[in-house]
């Protein structure tokens, strides 16, 4: 029951504001701490005499600093600040010049009008910077198999590790040569050889994932061969639109779906890792499965993601009264139409071939069904 | 129908079902099972139950027998549905101006599967506030 409890205050916070039209809990907005009374403060005596003969006599009383501040109920005094804090800096700034310098990338956030060409990377302009990350997302994309995380990959290269002799043993090896026949050999050093190309590509692999890691992209051993191939796609797109047009802002929301669904691709390989399956195995199996989301079954967890594996279609019409259904429509288009307004107030959609009702496209948020 | 579905006992069952759930999204409907509102919505939670159950489950508690609840989630009306996902508590846009929960029963089994589905993909895009497809407002009964 104590775990409870404190399960308990620990969900006290799940209600984020306050929401209910009869919550009749009031808002802690007030003074956060107690003010001190001024009848509070012992012993303080009236002012008696200015001057006595030149040595000023300062009253034993808390007045004048009172008119500066206010003490709290700890005692602690706390000066009002009422007036304006000016700040030589500030008011040396040309505001005007400020302006002038670079609207757009004041607009992008990449470069701050006061921060100067001084570290390297932010010299770089974002073109090129996006150029690196393509060749960089392209060459992992190479050593990647259909359906493998970066993780897997890796796990996957280095299967064969144990292969690799090391010296002492190429040594023995080559003794071993002299004195008997070499028809087993043969097999061996084709499987060594194999496994020396296998142990280059996965430090290739790993040097490339470092570099994107110093980039920011945290995730990019969790991400998998079609997110990446996605993210390439996004970005190819996105250098050809930035060409006519100066900045795309939607982007934000991709950036976020890739986390979101990265999460889910960690969760199911740390599923399959409880299982205990042989990794190479498992990244055939689930490279088989992504292509081809299996029918609702109870038989394994991982099958759950089905509402959010298949396309989805919409159909809609414009209307409640209208016979006609257009249709069907992929996500996107729909997601385009609702952006650029094509829709106007909101026309009634609904999956393809649902037989449910209609909804309006105002509160549909397509992007939840893009994968 | 209530018999169907899953009811949890105390207030820790009620914790584990949405801590332990990964990916799927926790339904959970505390009232009542003798009351009439809980009724309807228990016989739409069994049809949907089946119909959902790659993305999300259902659980049954009664606000008497688990009273943990009720000052936190504000559990005061007859009938009331909340979402959770990964321990996180999913926010609906239902319209209604609680985007808490839905307390009110509802018949349409398709509309309600609408929703959950909606709670599961905005969860797991990393939302916490989703918009129901259909508007609520109107139906709002004070």
């Amino acid at each position: 029951m104590a775990e409870t409890e404190e399960n308990l205050d620990e969900k006290a916070t799940r209600f984020k504001e306050k929401h209910s039209l009869d919550s009749d809990e009031e808002d802690d907005d007030g003074k956060k701490y107690d003010v001190l009374a001024d009848d509070d403060i012992e012993g303080q005596e009236e002012a008696t005499i200015e001057f006595d003969e030149e040595t000023p006599i300062m009253p034993f009383n808390m007045r004048e600093e009172m008119e500066e501040g206010h003490f709290d109920a700890e005692g602690t005094y706390i000066f009002d600040k009422t007036k304006e804090i000016r700040d030589n800096w500030i008011d040396n700034i040309d505001w005007v010049k400020v302006k002038h310098t670079n609207p757009d990338d004041a607009n992008t956030g990449t470069k701050r009008p006061f921060e100067g060409s001084d570290s390297s990377d932010e010299e770089e302009d974002e073109d090129t910077k996006n150029a690196n990350m393509l060749k960089l997302y392209e060459s992992i994309l190479d050593i990647l198999e259909k359906g493998e995380t970066v993780a897997k990959a890796i796990r996957r290269l280095c299967k064969n590790k144990a292969k690799i002799p090391s010296a002492s043993q190429r040594w023995k090896a080559k003794k071993k040569k002299t004195t008997n026949s070499e028809t087993s050999g043969e097999e061996d050093q084709e499987a060594v050889n194999k496994a020396i190309a296998e142990q280059k590509q996965m430090l290739r692999l790993t040097e490339l994932c470092d570099l994107l890691i110093q980039k920011g992209i945290m995730d990019i051993y969790e991400t998998s061969y079609e997110r990446i191939s996605f993210t390439i796609k996004q970005m190819q797109e996105k250098a050809e639109n930035s060409r006519l047009t100066i900045a795309e802002k939607g982007d934000d929301g991709n950036l976020l779906d890739m986390f979101a669904d990265d999460f889910d691709e960690k969760d199911e390989s740390k599923a399959n890792q409880k299982s205990g399956k042989d990794p190479n195995n498992k990244a055939n199996t689930s490279a088989v499965e992504f292509k081809k989301p299996a029918p609702p079954s109870d038989s394994t967890k991982s099958d759950a993601a089905v509402p959010g594996m298949e396309k989805v279609l919409w159909e809609y019409k414009e209307n409640l009264d209208s016979a006609e259904i257009k249709g069907p429509f992929t996500t996107s288009q729909m997601s385009k139409w609702a952006d650029d307004g094509s829709f106007g107030s909101g026309v009634l959609c609904r999956k393809y071939q649902s037989e449910g009702q209609f909804y309006n496209s105002s509160r549909l948020d397509f992007e939840l069904y893009d994968e | 129908m209530s018999y169907m579905l899953q009811h949890l006992h105390n207030g820790w069952q009620v914790d584990q079902a949405i801590l332990s759930e990964e990916d799927r999204v926790v339904v959970i409907r505390f009232g009542h099972d003798w009351d009439p509102t809980c009724m309807v919505m228990d016989e739409t939670l069994y049809k949907c139950a089946d119909k959902m159950k790659n993305f999300a489950v259902v659980y049954l508690v009664d606000i008497t027998e688990v009273s943990d609840f009720n000052k936190m989630y504000e559990l005061y009306d007859p009938c009331t549905c909340m979402f959770f996902y990964r321990n996180k508590h999913i926010m609906i846009d239902l319209g209604t101006g609680n985007n808490n929960k839905i307390n009110w029963s509802m018949e349409d089994v398709q509309e309600f599967i609408d929703i959950v589905e909606t709670v599961y993909r905005g969860a797991r895009k990393g939302r916490g506030l989703v918009v129901s497809p259909k508007d609520y407002s109107t139906k709002y009964r004070y």
